[in-house]
């Protein structure tokens, strides 16, 4: 249960099982999975000494090289192949497919490879984006792949994308998973639906339905928590994604004024850098303290490399040397990206925000909320987006409350120069993920009983008033875990297949020995990747396993552009 | 005459994956002109109503016969075939006797099913492949080729790269591995059956171009040129008024009619529907010729589609050729790179043992410093060979843009392992005072190092692909066991290039050495004896160790005193007397 590794398995097979020189050819979505789990000196170890795109028609021949293609099976892939194969440029060639074949596919192929140069396919089934261990997504860029046709509906591309993605993931997991979804969500449940279709069509590869299943797969809704990816997240990982943002683990300063050129673009990767594996967790404020331990780790080795008085100094010295400087880069890197970061959190008064937003989507504090959220709409150190946010949240929150002053807040909105289009984004929102939409009831204020229990939760007191939020999923999987509510539960999220038992889940001592996929449609988010994180250790001893993924991983802008398509009033 | 492979495919004799090849291939001669497979049926079968292709209606009402022996043929694509494998050099050449036709057409026949052969040999060599597959790799998704080329390798840890791409125990295979499909089998067998049509296509296209060329070097331009080429292929007549390929009706003026030379067909001069084919002419004229000149040519017009077929015959052959020349210089020197590095791989972890154990150990047993010294020597070597044809390779001629990515691409590849790797170089046998170890010591470093050398051997092969096999890397090849006397020098200057203090490190490095073989000779009294005891061979190793040490030594003392580091230069000199000490007792014991 690990995405990386997953992916690196397939990686580390498509350069190794073929000897000798090498060039590797992609295609736009492969770049992407093999740059986020791969770097470019693994590639060079194992002889690949050429990565290009399978569509760059300005290729230079070059006969004494092997090909290894890892191509997405998708009808362009396949065309800028059969071109490539109609002229082969290089010697023999290797092709590896990142999902299932189609026959006719084969066929295709086989017609058009005159020339005798193909001696292998295979399907490798390295079909997602993995982030993290725990979390994985299908690269459905909110701007680039619509995710919604209209309304809550599937985009059919972008369905087809998911049911092979995850359809990938689960076979590189060797796994065949009991699906679950959430009953309000008719994209969840098409979703699942298809997949199943999948599943049981080529059974031969994800082995036949068994009765007693040992992994699950709960396919949720984002509109049943729009919430979690309207807050300011504060860890590291999520900091860097939000304010900087990470595409395919590469990190662009290059805006930045002053900046070193060797850190234009870095790299940002849990398996190569010990740093940002320990501390990627850290909210803001701990970071500080890591970053301070980091440098001082690295100022003493510093010392004792400059007394270089003797020769064992100088042969200690080139023994720790290349560790040495890789911690030296390290140390530039992670010095500028915190720098930037507190940069960017105090000019935008973000810490001011969150505590906005926290309290918005935690406590139930109307006039209270109101009133400080009317004195950040008429001041001018905020960001409109922020403003917005913020009143969205209000919105979602107070939606049926009396006394619901969200049209005069929108009123203000305007009043204070924010443009029509942003303004509109408060009723995109409530349309996508009203309360009318929602199953759960996020924000515990709709009946007496939850009421009673946010009341509860509020006397306990609060430990970091910037992160007190925890995200809707990681409450279920909490139940689910700790076998609570197992009715409820099988209400919300019943099992696609009718007649399979109902699920171990509901059991009254918890869940043991139990792989668990939460595949969110619309968009996961870091907040919900540290949940998962924290759960799995938590969990740990019930031998539990958990991930998440979804169909991209959003930020709080990305959410709202891509809500903005559809849902527009 | 007719019942040849190629032209019957219904002939009983033949295996049935054969027949299939064949039919399929015929039937793809005309895909859009005749869409039914009766088209191969033998020449002499009445002309049914059956044989409805979309020229038959032209030829509904009178039947086409061959212009040389009035046999009834259904549709033109046939009637050209029978003139093609039944009367094969009869027409072109003219005068030819009718005794020379039976033994070219046995030729002609002969090469077809020479090439239907090749196909099904492919075909089940392919499935064999498959089956051998299946039966290793007990799945679906078996190791498929590899356990054959991996046991002509004659390796025996094959059935691991074999269980490595044999993914389909769940029990048994850890959970990180994921689940992977092959179709390479399938793809096979597919691809063999196209090209088995597609070359069968293609060298008839050829022969009739042959035929072409003589009737051209033989008639000039004229009616008789004309009358030659209508008996290579049938015309089609000039009723049918639709140009084969895009169906354009075609007219006496203006959308002129043409002929494809090699198929026979209405075309239109449009030039995505025909254009002209330059040929080669034969040199004398003469029938049997072979030889074709280049500089008297004649051009034909043909249509797309036979100009497609004989294109990609060409470029297959062009292909065969390019691949065999092969770019040499850039393969052989990145060969002996390779080679190296697997040498330095082999020797490095019990080079890291001996180390180890020699670190680890309260004192220094002389043997076994002597002999990581002689590892060390033998690692620089190594090493130093990458980085001299890294060197090589990176300042090589590049041929084209992605030629100088990927020569530069190979030198930093070769740095990142030489700067991985030569660590451990510094990992020095440290000067301690010697102690009688018991000889036991080393009795166990042998099994120790034997064990070693068989766990690099086994992650590299396994690393290593086994089903390449007879890939030019491995091929011109040859451990190099004389080591340039150069390349230690070369290697510390390609030290400085990483990092500069490393030179320091390296040269007390070598100075320790060479101190503790000294403190080994010194403080063995019996080294007289110990010498006299190595065999011949053993003596003849030591003996090139000790000096390309001492052309070692003789670098670092030059470099040392260029950069005034007067010491150092002085322990060298030290170094250096030992050395030569040790040299003049083995070459007298010689």
């Amino acid at each position: 249960m690990d995405a990386i590794k997953a992916v690196q398995h397939y990686i580390n097979r498509i350069v190794s099982d073929t000897s000798g020189m090498k060039v590797l050819l992609l295609d736009n979505e492969t770049t992407s999975i093999i740059s986020l789990v791969s770097t470019q000196s693994f590639l060079l170890s194992k002889e690949t000494y050429l990565v290009d795109r399978i569509d760059n028609r300005s290729r230079d021949e070059m006969r004494h090289l092997k090909c290894v293609c890892f191509l997405r099976p998708t009808d362009s892939s396949i065309q800028a192949l059969l071109d490539e194969l109609r002229s082969p440029k290089y010697g023999d060639y290797y092709i590896y497919f990142s999902n299932i074949l189609k026959k006719s596919m084969i066929e295709l192929l086989a017609e058009n490879d005159e020339s005798e140069v193909v001696r292998e396919i295979q399907e490798f089934y390295a079909d997602f984006y993995a982030t993290t261990p725990f979390l994985f997504h299908m690269g459905l860029t909110p701007s680039v792949h619509p995710l919604f046709a209209e309304g809550h509906s599937w985009n059919p591309g972008a369905l087809a994308r998911t049911v092979q993605g995850l359809g990938a993931l689960m076979l590189s997991l060797k796994k065949r998973p009991n699906i679950r979804y959430e009953r309000n969500s008719a994209m969840a449940l098409k979703l699942g639906q298809e997949l199943e279709y999948i599943m049981d069509h080529e059974s031969n590869l994800f082995g036949a339905k068994a009765g007693d299943k040992k992994m699950h797969l709960l396919i949720v809704d984002r509109k049943n928590d729009p919430v979690t990816p309207l807050l300011t997240q504060w860890t590291y990982h999520a900091l860097l994604n939000d304010l900087i943002g990470i595409h395919n683990g590469r990190m662009d300063l290059s805006y930045m004024p002053d900046v070193r050129p060797e850190i234009k673009e870095v790299m940002i990767s849990q398996d190569q850098d010990t740093f940002f594996k320990q501390s990627q967790y850290l909210n803001f404020g701990d970071l500080g303290m890591s970053i301070k331990e980091f440098v001082d780790t690295y100022q003493s080795k510093t010392q004792s490399h400059h007394q270089i008085e003797s020769i064992s100094d100088m042969k200690r010295f080139v023994e720790t040397y290349p560790e040495f400087r890789k911690l030296s880069g390290n140390v530039t890197k992670h010095v500028t990206l915190v720098g930037e970061l507190s940069r960017i959190v105090s000019q935008n008064h973000l810490l001011e925000v969150s505590e906005l937003e926290q309290s918005l989507a935690c406590n139930e504090q109307h006039n209270n909320d109101l009133k400080t959220l009317r004195a950040m709409i008429s001041n001018s150190k905020f960001l409109p987006e922020n403003k917005v946010r913020c009143v969205i949240l209000y919105a979602l929150r107070y939606e049926r409350t009396q006394g619901n002053a969200t049209s005069e807040l929108k009123q203000l909105l305007a009043s204070n120069g924010i443009d029509a289009d942003q303004v509109a984004m408060i009723d995109v929102v409530l349309r996508y993920a009203g309360a009318s939409e929602r199953q759960s009831d996020i924000f515990q204020n709709e009946n007496l009983f939850s009421r009673g229990r946010n009341i509860f939760k509020g006397l306990q007191g609060v430990e970091n008033v910037y992160t007190q939020h925890s995200p809707a999923i990681a409450d279920m999987l909490e139940d689910l875990l700790r076998g609570r509510q197992g009715i409820h539960w099988q209400e919300r999220l019943p099992n696609l297949d009718p007649k399979a038992r109902p699920p171990t889940l509901g059991n009254e001592s918890g869940m043991f020995n139990q792989d668990i996929i939460v595949f969110v449609v619309g968009g996961v988010t870091m907040e919900e990747e540290l949940a998962v994180a924290k759960l799995n250790a938590k969990f740990e001893s019930q031998n539990v396993r958990l991930m998440i993924g979804g169909t991209s991983i959003h930020t709080s802008a990305s959410f709202l552009s891509e809500l903005s398509t559809t849902f527009f009033p | 005459m007719h019942d040849d492979t190629a032209n019957s495919p219904a002939s009983a004799a033949t295996p049935p994956a054969g027949a299939r090849h064949v039919r399929r291939g015929v039937r793809t001669l005309g895909p859009a002109r005749h869409t039914r497979s009766q088209s191969a049926t033998p020449v002499d079968s009445p002309a049914g109503p059956s044989a409805i292709g979309r020229r038959s209606t032209v030829s509904a009402g009178d039947a086409l016969h061959c212009p040389i022996c009035g046999v009834m043929a259904p549709s033109l694509a046939a009637l050209n075939m029978h003139l093609d494998d039944g009367h094969f050099g009869s027409g072109a050449g003219g005068g030819s006797g009718e005794a020379g036709v039976g033994r070219k057409m046995t030729a002609a026949a002969q090469d077809d099913l020479e090439e239907v052969k090749g196909a099904i040999l492919g075909f089940f060599r392919g499935a064999g492949r498959a089956v051998k597959g299946l039966g290793g790799g007990g799945g679906s998704d078996g190791g498929g080729s590899s356990p054959v080329t991996a046991a002509e390798d004659g390796s025996d840890d094959w059935w691991q790269g074999g269980r490595a791409r044999q993914p389909g125990r769940p029990q048994k295979a850890a959970a990180a591995e994921g689940a992977s499909r092959r179709h390479t089998a399938v793809f096979e067998r597919l691809r063999a059956s196209h090209l088995a049509g597609a070359l069968l296509e293609g060298n008839r296209a050829e022969k009739r171009l042959e035929k072409l060329a003589r009737a051209h070097a033989q008639y000039p331009a004229g009616p008789a040129l004309q009358a030659a080429e209508k008996l290579i292929v049938s015309w089609q007549p000039d009723s049918a008024a639709q140009c084969s390929t895009c169906n354009r009706s075609l007219t006496r003026l203006l959308a002129r009619r043409h002929h494809c030379r090699v198929c026979g067909m209405l075309v239109c001069g449009q030039p995505t529907c025909s254009s002209m084919l330059t040929l080669p002419l034969p040199l004398d004229g003469n029938h049997t010729a072979v030889q074709f000149s280049t500089d008297r040519t004649a051009e034909v017009r043909a249509c797309s589609r036979c100009l497609g077929l004989v294109g990609r015959v060409q470029m297959r052959v062009r292909r065969m050729r390019a691949l065999e020349q092969g770019p040499g210089e850039l393969l052989g020197v990145y060969g002996e790179a390779r080679e190296a590095m697997r040498v330095a791989d082999r020797v490095l972890p019990v080079f890291n043992a001996l180390v180890l154990q020699i670190t680890r150990g309260s004192g220094v047993e002389p043997v076994l410093v002597a002999r990581a010294a002689r590892l060390r020597s033998q690692l620089t070597d190594a090493f130093g060979r990458v980085d001299v044809a890294s060197r090589r390779i990176a300042a090589g001629p590049a041929e084209s843009p992605g030629d100088a990515r990927v020569r530069s691409a190979i030198r930093s590849a070769m740095v990142q392992y030489l700067q991985l790797h030569m660590f451990s170089l510094t990992m020095l046998p440290r000067k301690d005072t010697p102690s009688k170890k018991s000889k036991n010591n080393q009795g166990t470093v042998l099994p120790k190092r034997v064990e070693d050398m068989s766990v690099t051997g086994d992650t590299e092969s396994q690393a290593g692909d086994t089903r390449s096999v007879g890939t030019p890397v491995s091929e011109n090849l040859s451990v190099s066991s004389e080591p340039p006397g150069s390349s230690s020098t070369g290697l510390a200057r390609s030290l400085l290039s990483y990092i500069v203090p490393r030179r320091v490190a390296e040269t007390t490095a070598a100075a320790a050495d060479d101190e503790d073989i000294r403190r080994a000779l010194a403080s063995d009294p019996e080294k007289e004896l110990r010498i006299a005891g190595m065999a011949l061979d053993e003596k003849l190793a030591t003996l090139e160790v000790l000096r390309d040490q001492r052309q070692r030594v003789l670098g670092y003392i030059a470099e040392a005193q260029r950069d005034r580091r007067l010491e150092d230069a002085y322990t060298l000199q030290g170094s250096l007397r030992d050395l030569d000490v040790e040299l003049s007792l083995i070459e007298r014991n010689l």
